[in-house]
């Protein structure tokens, strides 16, 4: 048990926070850069921000704050600004991990006159066959083995982007990988740059006479949304626009009542289970089709009691270590 | 020195430095008179040194080009008068169009000496299809190619000075308002829009005939046209939720005629430069009310921009470049305050004369325009922006009081006490940036919960304030636990601002991704290289000095 004491000063010492620090910024640094090369957040996200090694850094984070406090015991006053700064980080960092775990983000689509409660869970990603074909149904494969032969074969594909590859060989492959597919790990759709995952989609589709797609997950939510009216108002004579409102009829299913709202660019509206919805975007009518919204819906279990406050005591604490060094 | 010659010398490095930009013509009586253009209403004075950079890459007519213009003066409103009644066909040799970019010459076959070329010359650009070519290039060939067009397709200049009649918010081309046979299209009554017509006639014969008259002519309709704008001042002629827009009263029109004459950036940058070699001779008092003096010009020139705009300069690169400055050195002066110790208002004054020159020189959009709809809230803009981009400016007073100590490193081989001094001004500096980022960050994700749903999602913006932040804490980590010295610190400074620099840069101009995308624009990416290359030889040549010492 003697190692137990050094390894918890470790965790808790300047030399670790250090380290924690230098690799999150590199990751981070890297996701940006991924981002801008491939012009996909979800691609450079599931590499860095998104991925387990950055959720692991993140406890380590917490960890390393928490001891860092602890170690300061038993606490004096001079310990104060100290204390309050990595009380508010440890607030703020939990609320990210809460909203991570039991959060929701997505976003819908209301088209004028129409009503609708589909909530698009914007991060999450799912294989969708509509194809009868017998090697994708087969009984005698499990869905994990079917998706992750699926993704393999995802991969050989990508190795073959600019066309030359062979049909039987892919197909040998896909068998191949079946027998031993229960033994991989499954890969996200992540992992793919759009250009790939379009390309090797295509290949696949061609392949197994099936239409292939990837489709995000989705979320009935309680509240039935109906868009009455979407305005853009643009800077005279200019096609630039300088306001976006919307008029919006909001059914709350389970209480039965009715609410008429406006929503604008900066300014949410808040239901009270905690549902936000924010006006992202305006489409106006063209070609025929009517005017259409994109609103943002978000719901963050931890906002008020973690991620607000912490936020209030991070910035307090800093505003005293800066005024009253420890 | 004297006082008085003192004062005597700033009066005249004032006048040098205005005179210049205040040239006057015979259409000078329209200078004040709102005009419509790019959404927003302007004096004509902006609209036409706006129209002629668009152009010709300057607000002014160089000298040189005058008899090429058959100008008499430099003014941009009088050549925009003068091509609106005679159309462009009158200077269709004199050389308008700026193009820099070499390979755009070579691809019209023109000449590479020279920047300015005439609409004759840039003819077969028009019949021509677009050549190989990538980048800034395309880009500079697309957009002469566009305007060229424009220009030949109009004849001459639009001048949107005229509201009209049912919905005062459009505003009707003067030429196209009084040729409706008689009636009335403007918002203005019969009377005076008859007088209007009748003294726009007489102006254009007298400029058609170059006659003597013009300037009176000219005072005639800018008098009648300012008498028919005065019901709309301050009327609003947007109203929705949260945004109410109205039509800028005369004293507006009057101050941002005057905000676009004064070199004001001129006039700040060389006070500054003044004032760094008054505090570099350790003529303290002296440089003192010179660094004053250019502070004031400095936030004249905010305080008009926030006034204009009525909202917080801090929404293009142009206006942060300003402000980031002035943020440094009202730093500088409250560590002077309370420390005591002049280094810093040194390091402010060389910063902010360097900035200024810069963005002098450099081609930045000096216009003052509209902005996004998703910027639409002054709070956030004071709190979160404000906040976020002053982090900036302490971070560049750190770097460079950074470098001053490294080069004191370099030549003394004990620690001094002004080394000593620096070692304190760079980590207060570092502080205050660094509770100024964290806080306005921090409040941005409260923004970004408001508008976009989410207190945090790894934007390119967000995930590079957060590595700054990052960087920066790992050297005040390791300098508070001894794990580095004054110089890991004064290294930490300059390292720490290039992740800052670009956060405020790279992000918006070398990355282009991500929600922040109001801020996105293009260019310079090649002297942001420069910057980088010269801060990593600098760093090196001087641990390489150091150990060979």
């Amino acid at each position: 048990m003697k190692f137990l004491i050094p390894a918890y000063h470790f965790l808790g010492g300047a030399v670790f926070a250090i380290i924690l620090i230098t690799v999150t910024a590199v990751g981070v640094i890297a996701g940006t850069i991924i981002e801008s090369k491939t012009g996909s957040h979800h691609f450079a996200a599931a590499w860095t921000y998104g991925n387990n090694w950055f959720i692991l850094l993140l406890w380590l984070f917490f960890l390393n704050i928490l001891f860092a406090t602890l170690r300061r015991w038993p606490f004096r006053k001079h310990h104060i600004p100290f204390i309050i700064t990595h009380l508010g980080l440890l607030m703020l960092l939990g609320g990210c991990l809460v909203k991570s775990y039991f959060g929701i983000q997505g976003h819908m689509l209301l088209v004028k006159g129409s009503d609708n409660n589909l909530l698009i869970l914007t991060d999450s990603v799912a294989l969708n066959s509509e194809s009868q074909d017998k090697l994708l149904n087969s009984s005698w494969v499990s869905d994990r083995a079917r998706q992750t032969a699926l993704w393999m074969a995802l991969v050989l594909c990508n190795k073959n982007l600019d066309g030359n590859f062979d049909a039987k060989e892919m197909e040998s492959f896909i068998l191949l990988i079946y027998n031993v597919v229960e033994l991989l790990p499954p890969l996200s759709a992540s992992h793919f740059t759009p250009r790939q995952h379009a390309a090797a989609l295509l290949t696949l589709s061609r392949l197994y006479d099936a239409n292939l797609t990837y489709q995000p997950h989705t979320l009935q939510l309680p509240y039935q949304l109906h868009l009455e009216e979407a305005m853009i108002l643009h800077y005279p004579e200019t096609s630039q626009p300088c306001h976006f409102e919307a008029d919006m009829l909001v059914a709350d299913d389970r209480t039965g009542s009715v609410m008429k709202t406006t929503v604008t660019m900066n300014n949410v509206l808040e239901m009270w289970d905690g549902y936000r919805f924010y006006l992202s975007e305006i489409t106006k009518a063209r070609n025929g089709s009517p005017d259409s919204i994109t609103l943002i819906v978000n719901r963050d279990p931890a906002k008020y009691f973690l991620t607000y406050p912490g936020a209030i005591i991070l910035t307090l604490g800093i505003l005293l270590l800066f005024w009253k060094r420890p | 020195m004297k006082p008085q010659n003192l004062i005597l010398g700033l009066l005249f490095i004032c006048l040098y430095c205005i005179t210049p930009s205040l040239c006057y013509g015979d259409f000078n009586a329209f200078a004040d008179t709102p005009v419509l253009y790019k959404g927003r209403y302007r004096p004509m004075e902006a609209y036409a040194r706006l129209w002629l950079y668009e152009r010709y890459h300057q607000q002014a007519i160089a000298p040189n080009d005058l008899a090429a213009f058959k100008l008499r003066s430099s003014a941009a409103l009088e050549l925009l008068w003068l091509t609106h009644f005679l159309g462009y066909q009158r200077i269709e040799n004199s050389p308008l169009y700026w193009i820099s970019h070499s390979d755009v010459k070579k691809a019209i076959g023109l000449d590479l000496q020279k920047d300015r070329f005439s609409l004759n010359e840039l003819a077969s650009m028009l019949k021509a299809p677009t050549p190989e070519l990538e980048g800034t290039a395309l880009e500079e060939w697309l957009r002469v190619k566009q305007m060229l067009e424009s220009d030949i397709r109009m004849e001459a200049p639009t001048l949107d000075m005229l509201p009209a009649k049912i919905h005062p918010e459009q505003w009707l081309d003067i030429r196209y308002a009084f040729q409706q046979g008689g009636k009335n299209p403007t918002f203005f009554h019969d009377e005076l829009f008859e007088h209007m017509r009748d003294s726009y006639i007489a102006l254009a014969a007298a400029v058609k005939e170059d006659s003597p008259e013009v300037r009176q002519k000219a005072l005639i309709l800018s008098h009648a046209l300012q008498i028919g704008y005065i019901p709309l001042e301050n009327v609003p002629y947007l109203r929705a939720i949260g945004k109410t827009l109205s039509f800028p009263s005369s004293f507006q029109l009057y101050i941002e005629r005057l905000y676009y004459q004064l070199p004001l950036i001129w006039l700040s940058a060389v006070f500054y430069i003044l004032a760094t070699a008054l505090l570099l001779f350790s003529l303290t008092r002296l440089g003192l009310t010179v660094l004053a003096i250019a502070f004031m010009v400095h936030s004249l020139l905010l305080t008009c921009r926030c006034y204009l705009l009525q909202r917080p300069p801090v929404s293009n690169m142009f206006e942060t470049a300003i402000y980031v400055p002035w943020f440094a050195v009202l730093i500088g002066t409250l560590l002077f305050i309370f420390l005591k110790n002049r280094s810093s208002l040194l390091a402010a004054s060389f910063l902010s004369a360097c900035f200024l020159v810069f963005i002098e020189i450099f081609p930045f959009n000096h216009a003052l325009d509209n902005i996004a709809p998703v910027l639409n809230s002054h709070y956030w803009l004071v709190t979160h922006v404000l906040m976020v981009v002053g982090s900036y400016g302490a971070f560049l007073l750190a770097a460079v009081l950074g470098h001053g100590y490294l080069l004191l490193h370099r030549s003394h081989k004990h620690t001094t006490q002004l080394m000593t001094s620096l070692t304190t001004l760079i980590e207060q500096s570092i502080y205050i940036g660094l509770t100024m980022l964290i806080t306005g960050t921090i409040l941005g994700g409260v923004w970004a919960a408001e508008s976009w749903g989410r207190f945090w999602d790894w934007d390119p913006k967000e995930s590079w304030a957060f590595a700054t932040v990052c960087v920066y804490l790992v050297f005040i980590h390791a300098f508070r636990c001894h794990k580095i010295t004054s110089f890991g610190l004064a290294v930490g400074s300059i390292v720490g601002f290039i992740a800052a620099s670009f956060t405020w840069y790279g992000v918006n101009y070398i990355l282009g991704t991500g929600l922040h995308s109001y801020g996105f624009g293009q260019g310079g990416e090649s002297l942001y290289y420069g910057f980088l290359v010269a801060e990593a030889f600098f760093l090196i040549t001087l641990q390489v000095l150091i150990k060979c010492r």
